[in-house]
């Protein structure tokens, strides 16, 4: 069966939430016949030339129907932190699970719930931005689009802080069947409006080989705020395609680190448009292969509009065979006057092995702009290594302990206090000599 | 007396370029010993190689510690058997916090030792005495290991290490340069309270100042990679006086 046949016939059987609301049905209808004449990336495709992804595209991925999860909230503890100071929202296989998540009184003008809910009380809340942030651009977000039932809506209404954080919590687990889960989430914060929001992406249980292809559409409308994180935690089995879009209104921030920790194949999209004047955006971002893994971050700012600004801080660090793909794409548009954009990217390589593809992407079109950027690719200092282990120091330790500081450049930039914990234990654990130096820190 | 360090006709190179022509010293428990000499001569070169830095060549000669080949250990259990090398140009590394570096630089030690690990309040009283003998401020020990420090607060933080760390052997690579005075006095009283019949210094220096300070048992002046001559507190007088030159005369006289 071909590829065009196999999703086709995944769709016509699956459960999907929503299936007699015409104009979802319309959209994902046309996401399908978007997806038959894309098909998945291939190298031809200059934004995919690094990342091949014909291991997905061999699979035949399936339908994640509901099944009946055995999991007690407390088996999430690696992947959630405080909940009683937050708001949190566990998804299994693609499938909200009430019972494993905790929702505390929300402020007035808030609602945080899951798609499949709202899609069931009111799909037509969803209809102004849903599919309108996210252009299904390539063949995974069209497949998104045509597949997505659920993941969390949060909406803030006008000048209401959440003052709680909200965790995505989304969890794969082993199932006999190669599945995929498109989990589609959309934040809408009204003017003057804050949130903060991590998803994390992890997995209980073996290593299962799923394959999660998400997309997170956010908008921040003037004057809003919003913090939003990932911790993409996924097995090491596991394949993970996603894409955050935002768009930023006047005086509006959006603020991101986003963390990539595990998944054999990683891509992750970040596309931001700045649309009008004071729009600013700060992505950090670190990324962390070993062994086999390989990771890939696009992101994307568009300068739309003048007097916006934005910063980028990405740190790769890469060990073993791990690959490490970064592209930074900085779009100036003609009118886009008094323009300030920074960007840094550097890299670590642990080991001979490792690799990097770095790409600062930087498109000017008027002259009114302060832009700067700088990649860089090194390994770690032999006279700091030198300088560690004449204190005594062993020589895993040394490089663990400089590892760590690098990493930690962009671990110190999240704001979320328990989140930024949590990153720098759980880089940590993936570093030899990383229990000694949890005792420390 | 009792040999703590013994270097015999000891050759060095680095990148194929010989710097150590054959040194020769023994440094006994409790002694001080000085050693000074010309820009270039090789005194940081021989700091380094006790240290066991990676890119120098021991083409030749030996150096025993403690009774043990000292070169074929690697500089982390030279550190845990009591070296001590405090940088002529102490290494700045960002992002690496100064304190838990130096508890894990401790704990390394005291494992070493078959010693328990320190727990933190005891690290914290610990260290909080030392900064007093460096008069350094407790606000270093959050930043970054000599992350920004001036010259002088580098300095101080090396000998901070030391005490903490308590060697047998100190090696001091010109500790007392871009010291002000009071730093100065300050890092000697520091070198001074480690001083004990189980413990040695070795002083790279410039200045007859420092030795004001802390009194040597011996002073060594090592020029183009050997060591042409060896006295008391006096040679270093001797020199202040005369400089080099006359030595390296009378070094071509013979
Ligand atoms: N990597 C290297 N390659 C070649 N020569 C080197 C290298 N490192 C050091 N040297 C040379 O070795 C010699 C000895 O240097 P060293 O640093 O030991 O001198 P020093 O006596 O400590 O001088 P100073 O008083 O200026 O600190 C110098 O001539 C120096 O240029
Ligand atoms: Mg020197």
């Amino acid at each position: 069966m071909s590829t065009v046949e196999h999703y086709r016939r995944v769709f016509s059987d699956a459960e999907m939430v929503g299936k007699d609301i015409d104009w979802l049905k319309a959209e994902r209808e046309q996401a399908l016949a978007d997806f038959e004449e894309k098909g998945f990336p291939t190298a031809r495709n200059e934004d995919w030339k690094y990342t091949r992804v014909n291991p997905i595209e061999k699979k035949a991925w399936g339908w994640s129907g509901k099944t009946c999860v055995g999991l007690d909230p407390e088996d999430l503890n690696d992947y959630v932190f405080e909940r009683k100071n937050s708001h949190v929202l566990v998804f299994v296989n693609g499938w909200f699970q009430p019972q494993l998540s905790t929702r505390h009184t929300l402020p007035e003008g808030v609602k945080l719930v899951s798609l499949a809910a709202q899609i069931a009380d009111s799909a037509d809340e969803l209809r102004p931005h849903l599919g309108k942030v996210a252009e299904n651009r390539n063949g995974f977000m069209a497949l998104n689009t045509a597949f997505s039932s659920d993941g969390a809506y949060l909406h803030v209404a006008q000048d209401v802080a959440l003052d709680k954080p909200v965790q995505l919590v989304f969890i794969a687990t082993h199932q006999s069947d190669p599945v995929f889960t498109n989990t589609r989430n959309l934040v809408v914060l009204e003017r003057g409006a804050q949130a903060q929001v991590v998803e994390t992406y992890g997995y209980i249980g073996g290593e299962p080989e799923n394959f999660t292809n998400a997309i997170t559409e956010a908008v921040v409308a003037g004057g809003a705020r919003l913090y939003h994180n990932i911790a993409q935690r996924e097995s090491e089995k596991a394949y993970h395609v996603s894409t955050v879009a935002a768009t930023v209104a006047k005086d509006g921030h959006f603020e991101q680190s986003a963390i990539a920790m595990g998944g054999r194949l990683m891509r992750t999209d970040i596309n931001v448009a700045l649309n009008e004047p004071g729009a600013h955006a700060t992505l950090n971002g670190l990324y962390l292969p070993h062994k086999r893994q390989h990771m890939d971050y696009h992101t994307f700012i568009d300068h739309a509009a003048p007097h916006c600004t934005s910063e980028e801080v990405y740190r790769g660090v890469l060990d073993g065979a791990g690959r490490g793909v970064f592209n930074g794409k900085v779009l100036v548009r003609e009118g886009a006057v008094q323009t300030n954009a920074d960007q840094s990217n550097k890299n670590l390589l642990l080991s001979k092995q490792a690799e990097i593809d770095t790409k600062p992407q930087l498109e000017i079109f008027n002259d009114d702009v302060k832009c700067s950027h700088g990649a860089t690719i090194g390994q770690l200092d032999p006279l700091h290594v030198f300088y560690l282990r004449s204190r005594g120091l062993d020589e895993a330790q040394a490089r663990s302990m400089l590892t760590y500081a690098f990493a930690n450049e962009v671990v110190n930039r999240i704001k979320l206090e328990p989140l930024r914990d949590r990153m720098s234990m759980a880089i940590l654990d993936r570093m030899p000599g990383g229990e000694e130096l949890k005792k420390l820190v | 007396m009792e040999k703590l360090l013994e270097i015999k006709n000891l050759h060095a190179q680095i990148d194929g370029k010989e710097i150590l022509k054959g040194i020769d010293l023994t440094v006994n428990y409790g002694e001080i010993h000085a050693i000074m000499g010309p820009n270039g001569s090789g005194k940081s070169t021989l700091s380094n190689v006790l240290a066991g830095r990676e890119g120098y060549e021991v083409t030749e000669g030996e150096v025993i510690y403690k009774g043990r080949n000292l070169l074929e250990l690697e500089p982390e259990e030279r550190a845990r058997e009591g070296i001590f090398m405090a940088f002529q140009y102490p290494v700045e590394i960002p992002g690496v916090n100064n304190s838990y570096f130096l508890k894990a630089a401790l704990n390394a030690k005291l494992k070493h030792e078959g010693k328990p690990e320190i727990d933190a309040m005891d690290f914290l009283t610990l260290v909080r005495d030392r900064m007093k003998i460096v008069e350094m401020d407790d606000k270093f020990m959050n930043r970054g290991v000599n992350e920004g420090f001036s010259g002088g607060e580098k300095k101080r933080n090396e000998i901070l290490q030391m005490a903490v760390l308590e060697p047998t052997l100190a090696i001091l690579d010109e500790t007392d340069s871009g010291l002000d005075i009071d730093a100065l006095r300050i890092v000697a009283e520091g070198v001074n309270k480690l001083r004990s019949p189980e413990r040695s210094v070795i002083m790279v220096t410039h200045y007859q100042r420092l030795l004001d300070y802390i009194v040597p048992d011996f002073v060594h002046v090592l020029s183009a990679g050997q060591i042409i001559k060896s006295g008391d507190k006096s040679l270093a007088l001797e020199l202040e006086e005369k400089g080099y030159g006359w030595l390296l005369g009378e070094d071509e006289a013979a």
